[in-house]
């Protein structure tokens, strides 16, 4: 079964292809990671699996399901997460409201009015629980506002798991991050369950490849290259998309 | 926004009624008066402040709603039936309605262009009112709408002291209802969305229904304001509609500090009481209030409350589940 | 037939007349994103001033060019002073302005009083034009051509100028103009001024018809408003269409329904509102 699939997807803005034509399949389970050089529309197509763009033909797949049509939070009703590269909580809340929202979201509770949230035994037990294994629960009074970057970054992530996804959509997680927070958040990718699907955009490919099961490297909207970690590390091609002519400099 | 805890603003909210209660008691009529007055502002702009404050959503034209309560209740009591409750009634459902198709009207906007939009859509409302003389009587306002013979569990409504008791226990059952609602799921979404609605659509929520849902919700709050408004003055007239009284509210609600419980009832009483002390002593409340608009804007955007709340600093806790 | 030429002939000056304001007010909202409530209270003290300066300084003229830099003038400091500490607060912005309205509301008040004022028309325009069965002053012929020459002056400015290429892509795109170095807050204070300038010199022509009073202020920003609205936030194009549309239809209204006067205007408003929430032209 694969957790997602595209079939061959095309975005356009005006005159410029931003995504031409791409197809993917990304089996259930699996770690893959999008890399490509800058402006080769993995941020396009990243957008389109998560439901903020429409793509101008083919198709999106959820499971079997074509979403297509669908916006984005009606893809995330149907397992699919995400976290943003810039980072999107809610700044004015403490970190406990910010991962109670993410539990809420699939809690029948979260139209109604006559009750306060602590009332509902059973969604502030799972927001306990959250934060207990993620070890948020001393800084959970916290205003997210005053929480350093690195413990934003990983609230991304924790909010993005809260409410047990099927396809994790991981946008640049380590993106300025120090070295100490680059490994912890790594180790955290690296560790979740198998019944999580992750797909990941990354510009740090030390990372990227110690996370992937398979790559696909894009190039000026389309798939360049679609293999395993060590199969894109070592092909000469994928070296000279991204370093051009500078391909000795690296070495020197 | 920290939530205040919910033992300590119950107890804050009666312990503050029970205060007013008894001043009204020693207070001449005049102050009573007042205090009604600040009471019904009071309701306003908490339930602008649903969409200011817990939203994000800046409603330049909440006076739509809390006119066309006033309105609609003085056509049915001029027209209609005289029962308190009837008016009262038609007044809210009016409102209500309105605000749902004002909702859906504005809310295919957002920031400043909803602030536009939401004036304009007041606009309309106040051209209405004042051309449409065979209902509304123009620019002369409708009058005659009494409260004496009005008679409700014991309280003489036309009497000023009985009828403030009512605004009061009206008061506080709705700020109650707005305390439950701003603790639970529907208002922490609510200030999910005024923080990120692009990360609540991410999670899976269905941001514009709820939008709508506060929308109509503080429309029909407005509404109820403005019943009891309408019977307070015994008088309406397009005035009710205008800017003007939009503006006011939202200055009440951002000096007292939006998205706050109290924020918008001491913001109400701060500048209702200012009024009527500056008036006594000149003519010139308007240049007043209008240097009271900037100043607050400059000096204190976050309001009383917040000021209040930022000098406390992140060390105070949130408020936990007893 | 006449009689349909004089509406007409009314209801185009008239449009003029709020093509002045509204062109300074959509061009503010659109390069600022200000919604400025105090725009009428600049025609407001156009008005006023110019009748002062008529009445000291000699005539019509000396008021005309007078009174508009004064509002000019005034409305700098405004900017500078206080609009630009809330430069992010849009919200904020917006009740400043309504704060300037207030006070400048009381204090024409104060020093003008309450009972309505108009200026002299200048001899040279005090006549009228004979027209085949009617007459028809040849005051509104000269504010229909000023109006003209003003509408023309700012597309000029702003199709063909430098500084008229920066204001369309500071409402086009804020951010890129600044981050190609573009010194947009001077531009800015300078269109603010412009805008009053303008709502200034609506002010002074309009005053021997409509005279001023205390509240004109409020009347005049809603039909400014309304303008805006239906013209769309941002374009002088629309300002100019939807003014003349406003200055015909309020004109034939209160001329062939004078009961529904206002809601002549209000209608239309409503229904772009409904349809297209950011004006017929206007820039989303």
């Amino acid at each position: 079964m694969s957790a997602l699939s595209l079939e061959a997807v095309s975005v356009h803005f005006g005159g410029v292809r931003a995504v031409d034509a791409v197809s993917l399949d990304v089996p259930a389970g699996e770690r893959r990671a999008l890399l490509g050089p800058n402006g080769a529309g993995k941020t396009t197509l990243f957008n389109l699996i998560a439901g903020q763009v429409r793509p101008q033909s083919g198709r999106v797949c959820l499971f079997g399901e074509d979403v297509t049509r669908l916006p984005s939070r009606e893809r995330a009703r149907r397992g699919l997460s995400r976290t943003f590269q810039i980072t999107k909580l809610f700044p004015d809340l403490s970190l406990r409201d910010n991962v109670m929202l993410a539990v809420q979201a699939g809690h029948r509770a979260r139209f109604s009015l006559h009750r306060t949230v602590f009332t509902y035994r059973d969604l502030q037990q799972s927001v306990e629980e959250t934060l207990f294994v993620w070890k948020l629960d001393d800084k959970a009074g916290e205003t997210v506002r005053h929480l350093s970057y690195g413990d934003q970054r990983q609230l991304e992530i924790v909010m993005a798991l809260a409410n047990k996804p099927r396809l994790l959509l991981l946008d640049e997680p380590t993106a300025g991050l120090s070295s100490a927070e680059t490994l912890m958040v790594t180790s955290l990718i690296a560790g979740l369950p198998r019944d999580i699907t992750v797909l990941i955009v990354e510009h740090d490919m030390d990372v990227a490849f110690g996370i992937a099961d398979r790559v696909s490297v894009m190039n000026r909207g389309g798939i360049a290259m679609e293999a395993t970690p060590a199969e894109v590390r070592a092909d000469a091609g994928i070296r000279e998309m991204y370093f051009g002519r500078m391909e000795g400099a690296r070495h020197a | 926004m920290r939530v205040l805890s919910a033992g300590r603003g119950i107890v804050l909210l009666l312990a503050f009624a029970a205060a007013l209660l008894v001043a009204s008691g020693l207070l001449p009529p005049y102050w009573v008066g007042l205090l009604t007055e600040a009471l019904i502002w009071a309701l306003f702009a908490m339930s602008l402040d649903i969409l200011l404050g817990h939203t994000g959503l800046p409603s330049l034209g909440h006076a739509a709603f809390y006119g066309m309560g006033a309105y609609a209740a003085a056509v049915w009591f001029l027209h209609g039936s005289r029962d308190f409750w009837t008016c009262a009634v038609v007044g809210v459902a009016s409102a209500a309605v309105l605000a749902l198709v004002y909702g859906l009207l504005a809310l295919r906007t957002i920031g400043v262009y909803f602030l536009m939009i939401t004036l304009a859509l007041a606009q309309v409302l106040w051209g209405i009112a004042y051309s449409w003389r065979s209902v509304t009587n123009g620019d002369d306002g409708l009058r005659g709408i009494k409260r004496a013979g009005i008679e409700f569990l014991s309280l003489k409504l036309g009497e000023t002291q009985d009828y403030f008791v009512f605004v009061l226990a009206i008061f506080v059952l709705a700020a109650a209802a707005l305390f439950v609602i701003q603790r639970s799921p529907f208002g922490y979404v609510l200030r999910g969305i005024r923080d990120s609605a692009e990360r609540m659509e991410a999670l899976g929520y269905n941001t514009w229904l709820y939008k709508l849902c506060a929308f109509t919700l503080s429309g029909a709050l407005s509404g109820l304001a403005g019943v009891l408004f309408v019977f307070n003055n015994n008088y309406v007239s397009p005035e009710v509609l205008s800017v003007t009284v939009s503006a006011e509210a939202m200055l009440m609600i951002i000096l007292g500090g939006a998205g706050t419980f109290f924020g918008p009832l001491i913001g109400a009483f701060a500048i209702v009481l200012l009024s009527y002390g500056v008036s006594s002593f000149t003519e010139h409340w308007s240049f007043v209030l209008g240097t009271i608009y900037v100043a607050v804007i400059v000096f204190a955007p976050d309001g009383l409350a917040g000021m209040v709340a930022r000098r406390r600093g992140k060390a105070v806790a949130q408020g936990r589940p007893k | 037939m006449t009689f349909w030429l004089i509406q007409v002939l009314n209801g185009v000056s008239f449009g003029m007349l709020l093509f002045l304001l509204a062109a300074g007010l959509s061009l503010i909202f659109g390069l600022m994103r200000i919604i400025n409530l105090a725009h009428g209270s600049f025609y407001l003290l156009g008005a006023y001033i110019a009748i002062t300066v008529a009445a000291h300084f000699g005539g019509f003229w000396a008021a005309m060019v007078i009174a508009p830099l004064v509002v000019a003038a005034f409305s700098v400091p405004l900017k500078l002073l206080l609009l630009d500490r809330v430069q992010h607060n849009e919200l904020g912005q917006v009740l400043m302005t309504f704060g300037f309205l207030l006070m400048i509301s009381d204090a024409s008040l104060w020093i003008w009083g309450g009972a309505p004022l108009s200026l002299d028309k200048p001899a040279l325009l005090a006549g009228s034009l004979a027209l085949p069965g009617a007459v028809f002053p040849i005051y509104r012929v000269a504010v229909m051509v000023i109006g003209a020459i003003a509408a023309l002056l700012l597309w000029y400015f702003v199709e063909r100028t430098r500084l008229g290429a920066i204001v369309r892509a500071g409402v086009d795109d804020h951010e890129m103009v600044q981050g190609i170095g573009i010194n947009l807050p001077r531009v800015m204070w300078l269109v603010f001024a412009l805008g009053a300038m303008l709502a200034g010199l609506a002010g002074v022509l309009a005053s021997p018809i409509l005279g001023v009073y205390p509240g004109a202020d409020f009347a005049v920003l809603m039909l400014a408003f309304a303008v805006v609205v239906i013209g769309g936030l941002g374009s002088l194009k629309g300002a100019f269409l939807a003014s003349l549309f406003v200055g015909l239809v309020d004109n034939f209204g209160k001329a062939l329904f004078p009961e529904f006067a206002m809601f002549t205007i209000f209608v239309p408003m409503a229904a772009v509102l409904a349809v297209r929430p950011t004006g017929l032209f206007g820039k989303a």
